[in-house]
């Protein structure tokens, strides 16, 4: 432990030197003394000294409330969230009275008001130890008493709160069933647990604040002990330390998801990364990819990765090679599961890969900070995460059956939900591209916008396309006024008050549909309308619409009577390009608001773009 | 991997410190934990553990919980580390 912990006591020395891969290497290690004490040293720390330079780390009120002694889980906690680019402030809860922290309106952890609430509990919180092992009549009757309580408690701190709660299935400590002697009655209580586990992940609702980590699947592939018992019974803690890691760091997935930190963006190498062996030594027919060992292992790699392009994440290819060669091997290798349309972006060169990745992320128009990079070579890997530590760097070392379970359990892309656009994205983006070329072909900027013949819809947002509202203000970085994600409650409030009216704004152009490209949530008051925030997507930026979508707000609430336009800004660090987009419509900074007022009347909208706005559809439309 | 050929003192020590937060030289053997700024039962539990997976050895908790000298810790984690007392 000795030389890491030393990086991370010196962070605490005055003028301390910023140390961004530091929370990287905490995360990959499996000593959990280190990460405890690195975790309480870190609390105490500015969490700019381990993020990458110009990034801010988004802040997260985290809850702990266990039903057993959890005080441990908390530095772990830090730890794994600072590396998801999270500064939390953790509140630990007494663990002795869990349902009515949960159920009271005014209880401590009502009133911390969280962010997100992680809510651990164990077998015994279900099942006491009181009841004997062998009546499972009376195991069963408490059990299903104490899941309905847990249930009402749990619904009715989602409802007094704003925040999101993360629930988990729970595991069954072997020598519970181990001490009923009949093998029947073993089976028998494995039922009633399947069912309590059931029970547990049916208390998440589609689309509500509660969500189930399923922490029995997680445990039943990893070598880590459940509990230790003497630590049980001396000071109540129910998970032994590697538990508690393994959580900390699912736990951070989550809160990634839902503090929008999540990666976008998949970079993987292809030479004994997607297949085996070397292209342009072993030719094409020979590389190893197919159903026997290892190219079957390699074969799981690519549908891995095509699975997590079919849920929403970008695939690029950075890769030493002959991209010729690379063209034909996914032309006419018959045993490939990718293909190049699965690919936004194929980088085969002989340039150094974190230049790739850069011209990547110019192409996109996304940070660094949303890239994956998976390559199984120690210089490349070393060379990005030097050059380019905004970047997580995954490296895919030793046998390639091990390959899908490196790249995937970092929970990078984690998102609480998927949408139709994220099974659309790849599609979007190369319609994307293909704009951008057909632009190098004409003349000017403007020819190339009025050749595109853009239409821009605006309405207020219908049940289909909240979701993917809500999701753009969670994972939107650059185009976005406060960088707070509204929350899908929330959201749905503002859309149905008398004085909240939540916008959706979609483009189509002459390459194709993009669907749902940002939204606006305004507050309307009689004087002024408020605009809480306006989020865009980075794939349509430069082209006009935030004006032409301005012009729709501005005369909505002209007509309604107000005198003025406000919007709340607060800089990220990231949010460079909304800043810029208020100034440019002549928002004058105010306090924390921009204001504008709307007379006299001014066209914001281009030229080059049609403007629809379209009429709240009523439930009777 | 823990190396039995190795003395626990200075590793110990340094392990100490990093759990307890009391600079290096304040940790001589007859000191007392209980002397120890911010040591609580807590800080007990996590030094119990750290120590535990640090050298891979099993304490027995009760005879840790009456050992009151960072020399006492010592002794003890040196008996556990000998081979006679590996299972």
């Amino acid at each position: 432990m000795d030389d890491l912990f030393a990086r991370v006591r010196r962070l605490a020395e005055p003028g301390a030197a910023f140390d961004p891969s530091l929370p990287d290497l905490l995360v990959r290690t499996d000593d959990v003394t280190l990460v405890r004490e690195a975790g309480r040293v870190l609390a105490g720390l500015d969490p700019a000294l381990v993020l990458p330079p110009g990034r801010a780390a988004r802040e997260l009120r985290v809850a702990i409330a266990a039903s057993f002694t959890a005080d441990n889980v908390a530095p772990l906690l830090r730890v794994a969230l600072l590396a998801a680019g999270i500064d939390a402030r953790i509140r630990l809860t007494p663990p002795d009275r869990l349902l009515a922290q949960l159920q009271a309106g005014d209880s401590e952890l009502t009133r911390f008001a969280p962010d997100l609430t992680l809510c651990l509990t164990d077998d015994r919180f279900f099942l006491p130890d009181r009841v004997s092992p062998e009546d499972l009549g009376s195991a069963q009757a408490e059990s299903a008493e104490r899941l309905a309580a847990f249930g009402d408690a749990v619904t009715a701190f989602a409802r007094h709160g704003k925040g999101r709660v993360l629930l988990h299935t729970v595991p069954l400590p072997a020598e519970r069933p181990k001490t009923l002697i009949a093998h029947e009655d073993r089976a028998r209580l494995g039922r009633l647990w399947r069912e309590l586990n059931l029970g547990l992940l049916d208390l998440a609702e589609p689309g509500g604040r509660v969500g189930v980590l399923d922490l029995e699947t997680l445990l039943a592939s990893a070598a880590i002990p459940l509990r230790d018992e003497r630590l049980h019974r001396f000071a109540g803690m129910a998970w032994s330390p590697a538990l508690e890691w393994r959580y900390a760091r699912e736990a951070a997935g989550y809160a990634r998801a839902v503090a929008g930190t999540s990666r976008k963006c998949l970079v993987v190498d292809l030479d004994n990364t997607l297949w085996g062996g070397v292209l342009g030594d072993d030719g094409l027919e020979n590389i190893e990819v197919g159903s026997l060992y290892p190219g079957n292992a390699f074969l799981a790699m690519q549908r891995a990765v095509q699975s997590l392009r079919r849920q929403g994440v970008l695939v690029a290819v950075a890769s030493k090679n002959d991209p010729d060669l690379v063209e034909r091997v996914f032309a006419e290798h018959p045993g490939l599961a990718l293909r190049r349309e699965d690919f936004v972006a194929v980088k085969a060169n002989w340039a150094a890969k974190d230049g790739s990745l850069a011209e990547i992320a110019a192409e996109l128009n996304l940070g660094l900070d949303s890239f994956v990079f998976v390559d199984d070579s120690p210089f490349e890997c070393e060379l990005v995460r030097g050059s380019l530590p905004q970047v997580a760097v995954i490296r895919v070392d030793g046998d390639p059956a091990d390959h899908v379970a490196a790249m995937v359990s970092g929970g990078h892309f984690d998102v609480l939900a998927t949408t139709d656009t994220d099974r659309r994205r790849t599609e979007l983006y190369q319609e994307r591209e293909q704009r951008q070329r057909w632009q190098e072909s004409r003349p000017s900027t403007e020819d190339y916008l009025a050749g595109l013949a853009m239409t821009v819809r605006v309405r207020a947002a219908d049940e289909y396309q909240l979701p993917r509202v809500v999701q753009l203000g969670a994972r939107t970085n650059q185009f976005t006024l406060t960088g707070h994600a509204h929350s899908e409650q929330r959201t749905r409030e503002m859309a149905t008050a008398p004085d909240g009216l939540v916008l959706a704004f979609e483009v189509e152009d002459r390459f194709g549909d993009e669907g749902v490209v940002g939204a606006v949530w305004l507050t309307c008051g009689q004087e002024s309308w408020l605009i809480e925030n306006m989020v865009m997507s980075c794939r349509v930026f430069a082209r006009g619409i935030e004006f032409a979508v301005l012009q729709t707000v501005a005369g909505l609430a002209a007509d309604a009577g107000a005198h003025r336009l406000e919007a709340a800004f607060r800089a990220t660090g990231r949010n460079g390009p909304a800043a810029d987009f208020l100034a440019a419509a002549g928002f004058t900074p105010a306090g924390d608001r921009r204001i504008l007022p709307l007379h006299p009347e001014r066209a914001f909208a281009p030229s080059w773009i049609t403007l629809r706005h379209e009429e709240r559809t009523t439930a009777h439309a | 991997m823990p190396d039995t050929s190795v003395d626990p003192g200075p590793e110990l020590t340094r392990l100490i410190a990093a759990v307890t937060d009391v600079p290096l030289a304040d940790l001589t053997p007859d000191r007392s934990f209980t002397d120890l700024a911010g040591w609580s039962s807590h800080t007990a539990l996590r030094l119990f553990t750290a120590v535990e997976d640090t050298f891979g050895v099993r304490l027995d908790l009760k005879t840790y919980l009456t050992t009151a000298t960072v020399g006492g810790l010592a002794e003890l984690t040196a008996a556990a580390r000998r081979p006679e007392a590996r299972r």
